[in-house]
């Protein structure tokens, strides 16, 4: 109390020390503990919500400690043997992690070069449309795809290039040897971007095409008086235009690499077996949950989700030399 | 999205060239038709009398004899009947709890509150470092939420993306004035936000609760994880049965009498799982074409 009080007695501003604003403006300052009291109420609007972030976020965060056990489900955690890094060190050695890694970098690069230039171009296409009507048709088809569940396009994709899909019986009502395309290893990352560019492409478009209407019309028009054609108003001014968001999503790119395959490669990778289908989500779920080899797919799991957040920080800072704030912290208020 | 002025060419465009029109019409009719041939075809196959199928071969493009008794089948037949309703439960009740647990944490980081720099960095940790399948499982676990439905909705409560979009519209969406008139004339917290910021959000908390939506219907992981007892199970596991019968694939969990189902059961299962993404795309799309979400991105 005598502290509050001792507040309340003016200072003149050239005397008040930088952070206590509030003392000098004649208002008491608070304690943690009244301010604690005074926001009571949205601090319990916002309680469920913290709970939730520290059982099923914070919490497993601490449970990571297993990835340093021999850790065993019947004895629990705190009674499994402490092995320090050997688990780690087993990953470095086990060829089916590296596997799974190459895969993962090989499925990136794939969805890099394909699935990630494909909106980039049908938005150019449907921004060179005139008709506004044929554009927002033709968007509102493409765009359903995205939010198809990816069992529903694992589920697809068999009807037309499975065994018994369309494609090969009618291959084989032509007279032509049915083509193993589901269950082939050597197409399988190549399908699964083929899938990822089906699904994504026309969400893509969504965000290039706002992009291509941010652009001054007048330019256009100045360039057309002067005589450049489509081509080089093109290359002078859309692309251009569009180079901010595209290097911008690229960089963001690189951020999502250990992340690459996830739901869709679960639901998949059996066609194929581990060898091709294995990327490094998925060497935690059938190492763990399936294998039952606990602490070292939770040293895998650890050690994918500290390099994706290294990768993460790491391209935002790119990004943020691109004047982007991609995270609306608090100062960005 | 796009707000064209009009529907004719600018004056100072010239005619494209024929070969060059002729060239984006391909394009997109290919496009067009790559995106609708899977969903068409499905929808055809699952529509036709057994026979038709057998005729085609494989899928129907057109069904000569539309019929439903596929889904006439597949809806008395129990196992996909449990799981629709399961489905159904788990959409409605993780998008409401999904959505009141959101709304009232992003009202509290909207607002001055001791604490909130600590909460809002919290949260985007949570969205770039996610806690670890292994250890979230381990979590699920302990707390007996194996073979539980509460599985479903209570390890996806909430996430930092809808979070941030609502607490973002709260703070810039809603006049600051409105507020603190209101609190001036003495209406607490929860006056305000059910009597000011939640009728002045519509459109953006629309949007997080079509999403959240789509997420649960379209969810499959966490009953993978969590619910062993396929009885158990929401549509999406059951269609991951159907997706791959009959494909053939070594290895695959499937029970022997589920291993090739007719075609048009196996195709009006996909059209079932579809459906309702389809009958609220209208929504989603009128609110992402206003620019909710590149509003949001802008930063």
């Amino acid at each position: 109390m005598t502290r509050s009080q001792a507040g309340v007695v003016w200072r003149p501003p050239s005397q008040a020390p930088g952070q206590d604003r509030e003392a000098w403006q004649g208002r008491p300052r608070k304690t943690l503990l009244q301010k604690l009291w005074r926001d009571r109420v949205m601090l319990l609007m916002v309680a469920p919500g913290m709970l939730y972030l520290i059982v099923f976020h914070y919490v497993p965060d601490l449970g990571n400690v297993i990835a340093f056990e021999n850790y065993l489900p019947f004895i629990g955690f705190i009674h499994s043997q402490w092995v320090g890094l050997d688990n780690f060190q087993y990953l470095l050695t086990d060829r089916s992690i590296l596997q799974a890694a190459v895969n993962t970098i090989e499925l990136w690069v794939l969805q890099t070069i394909f699935d990630f230039p494909a909106p980039i171009i049908l938005a150019l296409v449907l921004n060179s449309l005139v008709s506004d009507r044929l554009r927002r048709a033709i968007q509102s088809v493409v765009t359903v795809p995205h939010f198809l569940a990816w069992t529903v396009i694992a589920a697809l994709y068999n009807q037309v290039f499975g065994r018994l899909g369309s494609m090969n019986v009618m291959l084989t009502s032509a007279g032509l040897h049915p083509i193993d395309i589901v269950t082939n290893p050597a197409l399988f990352k190549w399908m699964m971007t083929a899938q990822l560019i089906w699904k994504e492409t026309g969400w893509g478009t969504v965000i290039y095409l706002a992009a291509l209407l941010n652009i001054d019309a007048q330019l256009y028009e100045a360039a057309a008086v002067d005589g450049a054609n489509w081509l080089r108003r093109m290359w002078h001014i859309t692309l251009p235009g569009l180079m901010f968001i595209v290097s911008l999503f690229l960089i963001l790119r690189v951020g999502l690499l250990t992340a690459t395959g996830g739901e869709q490669i679960l639901l998949q990778r059996q066609n194929v077996g581990a060898t091709a289908g294995e990327v490094l989500y998925t060497y935690v779920y059938f190492h763990g949950l399936v294998g039952g080899q606990w602490s070292v797919a939770a040293a895998a799991g650890l050690l994918n989700g500290v390099i994706g957040l290294v990768l993460i920080l790491a391209s935002y800072r790119v990004a943020r030399r691109f004047g982007f704030n991609i995270a609306p912290g608090p100062r960005a208020a | 999205m796009i707000e064209a002025p009009s529907n004719e060419r600018p004056v100072w465009a010239e005619r494209p060239s024929r070969t060059l029109a002729f060239a984006k019409f391909i394009v997109l009719l290919i496009t067009v038709a790559l995106v609708m041939y899977p969903l068409v075809t499905v929808l055809s196959t699952s529509l036709s009398s057994e026979a038709d199928v057998q005729a085609a071969g494989g899928l129907v493009l057109f069904p000569h004899h539309p019929n439903f008794n596929a889904y006439r089948n597949i809806l008395t037949h129990g196992i996909i009947e449990h799981a629709v309703l399961v489905s159904l439960f788990i959409t409605v009740a993780g998008t409401a709890a999904s959505l009141v647990v959101s709304v009232m944490m992003a009202y509290g980081i909207s607002r001055p509150i001791v604490g909130r720099r600590l909460i809002i960095i919290l949260l985007l940790f949570s969205f770039l470092f996610p806690g670890g399948l292994i250890p979230t499982y381990l979590v699920v676990r302990s707390l007996h939420l194996l073979n539980n439905y509460m599985s479903l909705v209570l390890p996806t409560l909430t996430n930092a993306f809808s979070v941030i979009i609502l607490q973002q519209f709260f703070m810039h969406g809603v006049p600051e004035e409105l507020v603190d008139s209101a609190r001036i004339d003495g209406a607490s917290d929860w006056t305000i936000l059910a009597r000011i910021t939640l009728p002045l959000s519509k459109g953006v908390i629309a949007v997080v609760a079509l999403l959240s939506a789509v997420a649960h219907w379209n969810a499959y992981i966490p009953a993978l994880l969590y619910l062993n007892d396929n009885a158990m199970w929401p549509l999406s596991m059951i269609l991951r049965l159907y997706a791959s019968a009959g494909q053939g694939s070594p290895g695959q969990d499937i029970p022997p009498d589920l291993v090739a189902p007719p075609q048009s059961i196996v195709t009006a299962v996909i059209i079932l799982a579809t459906v309702p993404i389809l009958f609220v795309y209208p929504w989603l799309q009128k609110y992402f074409t206003r620019g909710v979400l590149s509003g949001a991105l802008r930063g």
